[in-house]
């Protein structure tokens, strides 16, 4: 009767142990359910290496180990740039301590007017973390083609001169390199906030 | 029918009259007159540059109310501006000449849609200040907003 009931109990925390390592497994498994449009499968971010306001580059490469957020825009655009810039100061607001190991990075696509200098000023008015970078024509239409987007000048008679039609989203590489997500104009803070998080615990 | 039964349909007839008087009313536009709200301006430290104004126009009138022009003290030139994100997710930007609000519409200016251009500001422009807005009516009427600069 004593060996039967020592059998039982060892039974019981043998399966409920194997039920929950199963549970554990299959949630380990299970893939994150992203708010952002998923790359599948991730591959490798295109090659970006730009000029930063310090005279220095900047390497996409070289950011291993950061969650890389990543916009095309122009310091002359008053309506999505703002906004974006707006809306990734609340994310990083948000992520608290996790903001250090995310970097913010606004691409000038109008070089013509945005040297360095004044792109640096313009982005640093949202957050001085955010990294500022452009680089030549040449170039940053070639890595504009590897995201598979593009930017264009345009005159629309407006007194504040041309308007240059770029990308609206904003691309997430991984902490290994790989692009993963892209966001719409005007994503949610905490859902953008929840995937870095996923994205920073390695999923 | 007896008196039970019609005061019970009478019930139900006042019910549903009410009913359908207040779905009426609640169709109806809060407001009876042409009127601005909510109005903002995207700060801006540095003098002479553009930053973008938004405000939501509620037209409760029965005439269509056409905006031919925008101007304020605070910038060089207001202009009417449309975004607009195309099905590949390319921004593009229109100037558009006049502002169209239907009777019974309202017209929300927001981010990536209609704004307004403030270009050439005349002073820096710091989150709590207000900024004066006037809009010029096709019928000659001037209606202006105070909108509040925001980060």
């Amino acid at each position: 009767m004593q060996r039967f009931r020592a059998d039982s109990s060892f039974r019981s925390v043998f399966l409920l142990t194997l039920g929950l390592a199963s549970a554990a497994l299959a949630a380990g498994c299970k893939p994150v359910a992203f708010h952002g449009t998923a790359y599948e499968p991730p591959a490798t971010a295109p090659r970006v290496i730009l000029n930063n306001a310090a005279g220095g580059k900047f390497d996409l490469a070289d950011q291993h180990g950061s969650v890389v957020l990543l916009f095309f825009g122009y310091t002359h655009c008053p309506d999505v740039c703002p906004t974006t810039l707006s809306d990734w100061k609340r994310v990083k607001a948000e992520l608290g301590g996790n903001a250090s190991r995310v970097k913010f990075v606004f691409v000038s696509v109008d070089p013509a007017r945005d040297d360095p200098a004044t792109l640096h000023a313009y982005v640093s008015r949202f957050d001085p973390d955010f990294i500022a970078a452009t680089s030549d024509s040449t170039t940053l239409a070639s890595i504009e083609k590897s995201f598979h987007v593009e930017s264009a000048k345009e005159q629309t008679g407006s007194a504040s001169g041309y308007v240059v039609t770029h990308p609206s989203q904003t691309f997430v590489v991984d902490k290994d390199g790989d692009l993963r997500l892209l966001y719409s104009f005007g994503m949610k803070t905490s859902d953008v906030v929840a995937d870095i998080r996923e994205l920073l615990r390695g999923a | 029918m007896t008196r039970s039964r019609f005061l019970g349909a009478s019930a139900c007839a006042a019910f549903m009259l009410c009913v359908m008087t207040a779905c009426r009313h609640d169709a109806r536009p809060v407001a009876t007159s042409f009127e601005l709200h909510d109005a903002w301006v995207r700060s801006d430290p540095d003098s002479g540059s553009t930053t973008a104004a938004y405000i939501r126009f509620v037209n409760g009138t029965s005439d269509t109310v056409v905006v031919s022009k925008f101007s304020s003290d605070d910038a060089s030139v207001v202009e009417l501006h449309q975004s607009s994100i195309d099905a590949s997710g390319e921004t593009h930007m229109a100037k558009r000449d006049t502002l169209v609000i239907a009777p019974s519409h309202i017209v929300v200016m927001r981010p990536g849609g209609y704004h307004l251009m403030l270009i050439g500001t005349t002073h820096s422009l710091q989150p709590g200040a207000m900024v004066r807005i006037a809009m010029h009516l096709s019928d000659g009427a001037i209606v202006s907003t105070s909108a509040r600069v925001k980060p």
